[in-house]
C-alpha cells in the first residue's frame, strides 16, 4: 500500500462528462439518506442521516465503513436522497425551456420533418468531425432556434402553443403550470433518436436526468464538520443545506402520505426546489438567497467552484506548497548575481532530501548527529515512507538504522539550488533558479545586479524561496530556469542582469581614456575578482586590467554611451583578441536592458562565461569606486547665470506668444498654447544641456555613461518643472473662471493655468507645488487603474495561447492545428540569436 | 532534425569569411540560434506583451495636434485590438493618395472635402413635425447649402426613393407622407430622413490634412467606411487602410487584418518606447486569425473555445461550462496545459514532453516503442 503509493500507474488521457440518471445515482450511493439527523445522543452519527459513516470519514482513527481506508486515503463516498416529488435543477433549466418549447406537445417529436431531419443529422455529425465541438454547438442552437418557431406537429399534426418560462423556475403552458412531474413526462416522451439535434446522447445525457427526482448527497469527505474548542461540532454549509433539504423532503412525503390539501404540498413542493435550487447556486437571479443563522450567505456548491478562490483557480490551477520561505530582501554586492542569501533560520526549517547512499553515509551521519544546529537535518524517512524527526530521544536510534535506500531531510547549505520568485509574476524570469548561500542575517539577500527580471528595490519588498524536493525539479532548475540561463530577457532579446548605478559609473571610470593605476591597485581590483597574479609593471592601465576579464578570443565593436553624447572617436568600444583597445565600457556595453556587449558574449559563448563576466564587471566596478570615490554635489547641479537668464527669456517669449493668441481664444488657441509649452521645455533642455559643467562633474558623467538619470530629469530639477496637466489639459476650473484665487478670472495664459516656472532646486511656490500634486496624483490614480486592466489582459491571452508549442519541425501548433508553419516565420529564438537575426 | 541554413546567411557568411569559408560553423552558429522544441511559445509571447503592457498608459491621444481629434491609445487600445471588437470608437483612416493629388494642395484639399459625409441634418437648422398634416417641415439652412454647393433640387432628388411626397417652399423642405398613421411613425420618418447621405462617403465625419515629410498631402479621416474609400480613384489602394480590425479583414481579408493587428500593436508599443520582439505579435496575431476569422482573445473569442472542457472552465465561468458538457457529453482530452495542472499531472510542455525512446535489448531497434515517462 505505501510502496505503491509512490509510483504512478495511469496516467488521465481524457475526460468524459455527462450527467448523472436517477438509475446511475442510486448505483454507485452506498447509502440511502432517510433521517435528517446527524448524530444520535451519544454523539454517533446516525444511520441513514447525513453524517453517515459509510459516506466516507473525516475522523483520524476511524476507518471507513465502504472502502475501509482511513482519513488519508478514503475518497468518500456518494449518498442519495429520493425526493417525495421531483424538482428542477436551476441550472437546467434554461436547456429544458428550449427542449419543450422545439418538441411536440403531445407526441414529444422534434418540431422538424422527417427529410429534414436526415440532413441536419449528417450535417451534425460532419460539423462535430471537421470543425469542432463549437461549431456543433451553433447549428445545434440554430436548429433549436428553427424548431422553437413551428406551429404544427409535422408528425401528428397537433398544433402547438408556446410553453412560456416565469423566472426562475415555473413553466406554464398558456395558463396552465407545468410541474416537474408534467414536465418529466414531457420530456420522458421524446425519442432517442431526436436528442442529437440537442446535443444529447441518449447514453450520457436523457433530458428528463435534468430533472432532479433522486438527489446524489454528496460524500462528507468534501463537507466536513469541524470540532470546536468546547467539544461543539460545526457542520458544513453544504450539511446545513442538505438538513434542510431532507427535512422538507420528509414532511412532503408525510403530507402526500396522509393525503393533506393539495395547496399545502405544493407550498412543501415549492420549498423543498427552494433549498435544492440553493444548495446547487446560492445567488441565480431572482430566487432569495439562502442565509445562515448568523445572516451569513450559505456557500452553495457553485461558489465552490467558480471564481478566484474557487475549485478551478484557487486548488486547481495553483496549489500551496511546503518548503517555501518568504522575507524582506536586502542588497548584497558581494554575492553573486545568481545567489541568493539565505539566513541560517531559513536553511534550518525548508530542508532538501538527500538520498543516503554507501558514499554519503558518513557525512548524513554527521548531519544527522548535529540536528538542533547548522549544518544539521531534521526528518529522515525511511524506504518505507515513514518519516521519524530528528529529537533528542530519536536520534540515536535514527543513527543506529540508517543505511542506504534512507532518505535525509537535511539543512540547505552553500550550492543548493532553489527556486526564487517576486510577485506580481508577470513573466518566466519572476521566478528563476539561484544558488544558496547560507548567510547569518534575518533577511534573504539579492545582488542588485540581478533585482530588474524581478521588478525587486529594497523598499521593503519580500521575495519567495521554493526548495525543491526531487531531482528532476533540482534538474530543470540548473539547467533550465536558472538565472544565468536567462541573462538576456525571451522579450526583446537584451539582456536585463547586468550592470546599473555604481557599477556602471565605476566601469566608466575605469576604462576611462587616462586611468591608470598603480601596481598595488591594480592588484587590490584583480584580486576581488578572484584573478590572484603578481603583475610586472608599475602602472596599469584601466582598460588592461578590464582586459583580464575578457575572453581571449573576444573581438566586439560597438558605440558606447559615452560615445553616442561625446562623439569622441576614442569612446567607441573596440575589443581585438580579447584585449580593450578603446572605449569606455558603460551603460551601452554592460548596463542592463540594453548591454550589446552581454548579449554578444550570452550568444556566442554562452551563459556560464557571460554570469562570470557580469559578476566581474559589477565587482571590478563597485572596487573601482571603492579605490577612486565618486560623489555628487549641490554644484554639480549648477548652471551659469548665462543660462538661467536665457531660461528666463525662454519663458518669457512663451508667455508674450501665448498672451498675443489669447485674444481670440477657443480649442485651437488650447492646441497651440500646449505646444508653445512643449517648445518651452524642449528649449530649457537644450540650453541645460549645453551649459551643464561636462568636466569633473559627477552628475553629468552619471548621465553620460547611462549609470542613472538623463537631462530629462534636470529639466525640473535645475530648469523649470513645466506645464500641469490634467486629463491631457491644462488644468482648469478649480474656482469659477480661474484655477485658484491667486489668478485674475478668465486669465488663460501660461502661469494661470498650471505652468510652472520654478524648479525643484529653487523650489516651488504654495501654488505651484498644489498644482504639481494634483497633476502627480493623476499619475498614482493612473496607475492604480491600469495595474488590473493590464493583469486582465494578460491572463486572457496566457489562457488564449498557453497551448501553444513549437514542434520538432519548429512549427507552432495548439491541438491539432498549426499556427506557424515556422516559429516566427524563421524559427529564430530571440534570446538565442542577436535580437532574432544572426549577426555572423 | 534536417537543418537548412536559409540562403541570406550564407550569402552574408561568404561574403564576410570568403566564398570558401566553413559552412559547418555557419550551421553551427544557426542551429544555436533556433527555437528549442517544446518551448510554450505561445505563453512567452503573451508574458512579452503583458509583461510590457503594465508601463502602457491609459489616456487617449490627440491626433495631429487638434485636441478634437481623439485616437485610442496605450492599454486601451490593446485591449481592444486583442479583444477583436467590433465598432471601436475611434475609427480613422489614413488615405494615401495618388500622385496626382497627393502633390497639389488645392486637389487634395477638394477630395477631402469630398469624402466628408453631408446629411440633411447638417444642413438643417429646424423642424416641425405635424401629426394631422402628416407633414415634416425641415428649414434649410440657405447659407450652409451655398457652401456645400448644392440646389434644394438635389436634395429633393435623394429622399426620391422614399415613398414620400416632397416640395420646396422658400427654404422650407416639406415631407408629406400619406401612409403615416401616427406621430410615433412620422417621428421614424424624421429621424431616417436626417441621416439621408447627400453628398459624400457615409461614415467619414471629418477629413483633415496633412502633409508628411517629402511634401505629400495625405488625409486622416474621422470615422470609417474603407469599402467605399477604397473605390475611389483618387486613393492609393495599396497604402490606404483603416485602424478597425474587423472592417478590414472584411474589406481586405484576412491577411489584411492580420498584417493590421500586428502594425497597431507594434506600434501601441512603440508609442510609449517600449520594445517587444515581433515574434510575440506575429503569434498572438495568427492565433486570432487562424480560423480565417478575426477572434478575440477573450471568453467569447480564443479562451472561450478551447476544446478543453477543464480549461475553459478554469478561465471563467466554470459551471455553465461544466454543465454544457455533461449534457452535451463532450470528452475533454488531456493534450492541453490546463487540464493537466488542475489535475496534477505534468504538462505536456517543455520538458513535459520529452519522452524516452529505448532500444530494446539494445538491438539496433528503430521503433519507437511508445516511451511512457521519463520515470520508469
Amino acid at each position: 500500500m505505501k510502496l505503491e503509493s509512490n509510483f504512478v500507474f495511469s496516467k488521465i488521457a481524457a475526460l468524459e462528462f455527462g450527467i448523472l440518471s436517477p438509475k446511475m445515482i442510486q448505483k454507485m450511493s452506498t447509502v440511502a439518506i432517510t433521517s435528517s439527523e446527524l448524530y444520535d445522543i451519544d454523539g454517533f452519527p446516525v444511520d441513514g442521516g447525513l453524517s453517515d459513516l459509510r459516506m466516507g470519514v473525516i475522523d483520524p482513527g476511524l476507518t471507513c465503513k465502504t472502502c475501509g481506508n482511513t482519513i488519508r486515503d478514503c475518497p468518500g463516498h456518494f449518498g442519495h436522497l429520493e425526493l417525495a416529488r421531483p424538482v428542477f435543477n436551476i441550472k437546467t433549466v434554461p436547456y429544458i425551456y428550449n427542449i419543450l418549447n422545439s418538441t411536440c406537445v403531445s407526441c414529444g417529436r422534434i418540431l422538424i420533418s422527417d427529410e429534414h431531419l436526415k440532413k441536419l443529422s449528417e450535417d451534425i455529425i460532419s460539423a462535430e468531425i471537421n470543425e469542432g465541438h463549437k461549431k456543433k454547438v451553433k447549428l445545434i442552437k440554430a436548429i433549436v432556434k428553427h424548431a422553437k418557431n413551428v406551429t404544427v406537429c409535422p408528425f401528428c399534426r397537433t398544433k402547438q402553443h408556446k410553453i412560456k418560462l416565469e423566472k426562475p423556475y415555473t413553466f406554464f403552458d398558456g395558463d396552465q403550470k407545468l410541474t416537474p412531474i408534467d414536465v418529466l413526462s414531457r420530456l420522458e416522451k421524446i425519442k432517442d433518436s431526436d436528442l442529437q439535434f440537442f446535443g444529447l446522447d441518449p447514453d450520457y445525457s436523457r433530458p428528463e436526468w435534468m430533472v432532479v427526482s433522486i438527489l446524489a448527497v454528496p460524500s462528507i469527505t468534501i463537507r466536513p464538520s469541524i470540532t470546536l474548542e468546547n467539544g461543539q461540532r460545526s457542520e458544513d454549509d453544504l450539511t446545513h443545506k442538505l438538513t434542510d433539504i431532507v427535512r422538507t423532503n420528509q414532511r412532503l412525503a408525510e403530507n402526500i402520505r396522509s393525503g393533506a390539501p393539495e395547496i399545502i404540498i405544493d407550498e412543501l413542493w415549492d420549498l423543498l426546489q427552494y433549498h435544492i435550487t440553493t444548495f446547487i447556486s446560492n445567488d441565480s437571479a431572482q430566487v432569495p438567497v439562502a442565509r445562515q443563522k448568523s445572516n451569513k450567505k450559505l456557500k452553495s456548491l457553485e461558489d465552490r467552484i467558480k471564481g478566484k478562490e474557487g475549485l478551478f483557480r484557487g486548488s486547481g490551477l495553483a496549489k500551496r506548497v511546503n518548503y517555501g520561505a518568504r522575507s524582506v530582501i536586502s542588497p548584497d554586492s558581494f554575492l553573486r548575481f545568481d545567489e541568493v542569501g539565505v539566513p541560517i533560520r531559513v536553511a534550518m526549517e525548508v530542508t532538501r532530501p538527500e538520498k543516503v547512499t554507501d558514499i554519503n553515509i558518513d557525512r548524513m551521519k554527521a548531519l544527522i548527529k548535529n540536528f538542533n544546529s547548522y549544518p544539521g537535518a531534521n526528518y529522515v524517512i525511511t524506504p518505507d515512507g515513514i518519516k521519524k524527526k530528528i529529537t533528542d530521544t530519536t536520534v540515536s536510534n535514527i543513527l543506529d538504522e540508517l543505511k542506504s535506500g534512507y532518505t535525509v531531510e537535511r539543512h540547505l547549505k552553500d550550492g543548493d539550488i532553489i527556486l526564487f520568485n517576486r510577485q506580481p509574476s508577470l513573466h518566466r524570469l519572476s521566478i528563476m533558479g539561484h544558488s544558496v548561500k547560507v548567510l547569518p542575517y534575518n533577511t534573504l539577500g539579492i545582488n542588485p545586479a540581478s533585482t530588474l527580471p524581478y521588478n525587486a528595490d529594497f523598499d521593503g519588498d519580500e521575495m519567495n524561496i521554493h526548495v525543491l524536493q526531487n531531482e528532476e525539479a533540482l534538474a530543470e532548475a540548473e539547467m533550465i530556469i536558472n538565472i544565468k540561463n536567462n541573462i538576456v530577457s525571451p522579450r526583446h532579446g537584451l539582456p536585463l542582469i547586468g550592470a546599473a548605478q555604481d557599477y556602471v559609473s565605476g566601469c566608466a571610470l575605469l576604462t576611462a581614456k587616462d586611468t591608470q593605476l598603480e601596481k598595488a591597485k591594480a592588484e587590490f581590483l584583480l584580486s576581488n575578482i578572484n584573478i590572484v597574479t603578481s603583475l610586472k609593471n608599475k602602472k596599469y592601465s584601466g582598460r588592461e586590467i578590464f582586459s583580464m576579464i575578457l575572453p581571449e578570443d573576444l573581438n566586439f565593436e560597438s558605440n558606447s554611451s559615452t560615445y553616442k553624447i561625446t562623439k569622441e572617436d576614442d569612446s567607441i568600444v573596440r575589443i581585438k583578441n580579447g584585449k580593450l583597445a578603446t572605449g569606455v565600457i558603460d551603460a551601452a556595453t554592460i548596463g542592463r536592458e540594453s548591454g550589446s556587449l552581454l548579449q554578444f558574449l550570452f550568444v556566442r559563448y554562452g551563459s556560464e562565461v557571460t554570469a562570470k563576466f557580469i559578476d566581474q564587471t559589477n565587482k571590478l566596478g563597485l572596487m573601482t569606486l571603492f579605490l577612486m570615490g565618486m560623489s555628487v554635489n549641490i554644484h554639480d547641479f549648477d548652471i551659469p547665470k548665462v543660462a538661467n537668464n536665457e531660461i528666463e527669456k525662454v519663458v518669457k517669449e512663451g508667455e508674450n506668444e501665448v498672451s498675443a493668441l489669447l485674444t481670440n481664444y477657443n480649442d485651437v488657441t488650447e492646441a497651440k498654447i500646449l505646444n508653445i509649452s512643449n517648445r518651452i521645455r524642449v528649449k530649457v533642455r537644450n540650453i541645460i544641456d549645453a551649459y551643464i559643467e561636462k568636466k569633473n562633474n559627477n552628475v553629468e558623467s552619471m548621465i553620460t555613461t547611462g549609470a542613472k538619470g538623463s537631462i530629462t530629469n534636470l529639466i525640473p530639477t535645475i530648469g523649470l518643472v513645466g506645464q500641469q496637466m490634467l486629463r491631457d489639459v491644462r488644468i482648469s476650473n478649480g474656482f469659477s473662471d480661474r484655477l485658484t484665487s491667486h489668478f485674475k478670472k478668465n486669465d488663460n495664459g501660461l502661469i494661470a493655468r498650471g505652468f510652472i516656472v520654478s524648479n525643484y532646486r529653487e523650489g516651488l511656490n504654495p501654488v505651484e507645488y498644489f498644482l504639481h500634486s494634483a497633476s502627480s496624483r493623476e499619475g498614482l490614480m493612473d496607475n492604480v487603474i491600469r495595474t488590473p486592466i493590464s493583469g486582465y489582459m494578460q491572463r486572457r491571452l496566457s489562457s488564449a495561447l498557453q497551448d501553444l508549442k513549437v514542434k520538432d519541425d519548429l512549427s507552432v501548433r495548439m491541438g491539432s492545428s498549426i499556427i506557424q508553419f515556422k516559429y516566427g516565420e524563421d524559427g529564430l529564438d530571440v534570446s538565442a540569436s542577436d535580437k532574432g537575426d544572426l549577426k555572423l | 532534425m534536417k537543418t537548412q541554413v536559409p540562403e541570406k546567411y550564407i550569402i552574408a557568411f561568404k561574403k564576410k569569411y570568403g566564398e570558401d569559408a566553413d559552412l559547418n560553423e555557419l550551421e553551427k552558429i544557426y542551429k544555436r540560434s533556433l527555437v528549442t522544441p517544446g518551448e510554450a511559445v505561445g505563453v512567452i509571447a503573451a508574458q512579452s506583451i503583458g509583461e510590457a503592457s503594465t508601463q502602457l498608459t491609459l489616456r487617449t491621444k490627440h491626433a495631429a495636434g487638434l485636441s478634437v481629434i481623439n485616437t485610442t491609445t496605450g492599454l486601451p487600445r490593446l485591449v481592444e485590438i486583442f479583444d477583436a471588437k467590433k465598432d471601436i470608437p475611434t475609427p480613422f483612416i489614413d488615405i494615401y493618395l495618388n500622385s496626382e493629388y497627393s502633390k497639389s494642395k488645392e486637389k487634395a484639399s477638394a477630395f477631402a472635402n469630398k469624402i466628408i459625409e453631408i446629411k440633411i441634418e447638417d444642413i438643417t437648422t429646424s423642424y416641425t413635425v405635424s401629426p394631422r398634416k402628416k407633414e415634416i417641415v425641415f428649414v434649410i439652412d440657405k447659407d450652409v447649402l451655398k457652401e456645400y454647393g448644392f440646389t434644394m433640387k438635389e436634395i429633393i432628388s435623394h429622399l426620391s426613393r422614399m415613398k414620400i411626397s416632397t416640395s420646396v417652399e422658400g427654404d422650407k423642405l416639406l415631407v408629406v407622407d400619406k401612409s403615416a398613421s401616427d406621430v410615433k411613425k412620422l417621428i421614424r420618418l424624421r429621424n431616417k430622413i436626417v441621416n439621408v447621405n447627400i453628398s459624400g462617403v457615409p461614415g467619414i465625419s471629418r477629413a483633415i490634412l496633412n502633409q508628411d515629410k517629402e511634401g505629400n498631402y495625405w488625409i486622416k479621416t474621422i470615422g470609417t467606411n474603407l469599402a467605399e474609400i477604397l473605390k475611389m480613384e483618387e486613393v492609393d489602394v495599396s497604402k490606404t487602410v483603416s485602424n478597425d480590425i474587423i472592417e478590414v479583414s472584411k474589406v481586405l481579408g484576412i491577411e489584411a487584418a492580420r498584417n493590421l493587428i500586428i502594425e497597431e500593436v507594434r506600434g501601441t508599443l512603440e508609442n510609449v518606447g517600449l520594445t517587444v520582439d515581433n515574434r510575440h505579435i506575429f503569434l498572438i496575431a495568427d492565433a486570432m486569425c487562424l480560423d480565417g476569422t478575426v477572434r478575440g482573445i477573450g471568453r467569447y473569442g480564443l479562451s472561450g473555445e478551447a476544446e478543453s472542457v477543464l480549461a475553459r472552465a478554469s478561465f471563467e465561468v466554470p459551471f455553465k461550462h461544466l454543465i454544457e458538457a455533461g449534457l452535451y457529453h463532450e470528452s475533454d482530452p488531456f493534450k492541453y496545459v490546463a487540464n493537466n495542472i488542475v489535475s496534477n499531472q505534468v504538462i505536456p510542455v517543455g520538458t513535459g514532453e520529452v519522452k524516452l525512446v529505448v532500444k530494446e535489448n539494445g538491438k539496433g531497434n528503430n521503433e519507437e516503442s511508445s516511451g511512457e515517462d521519463k520515470k520508469q
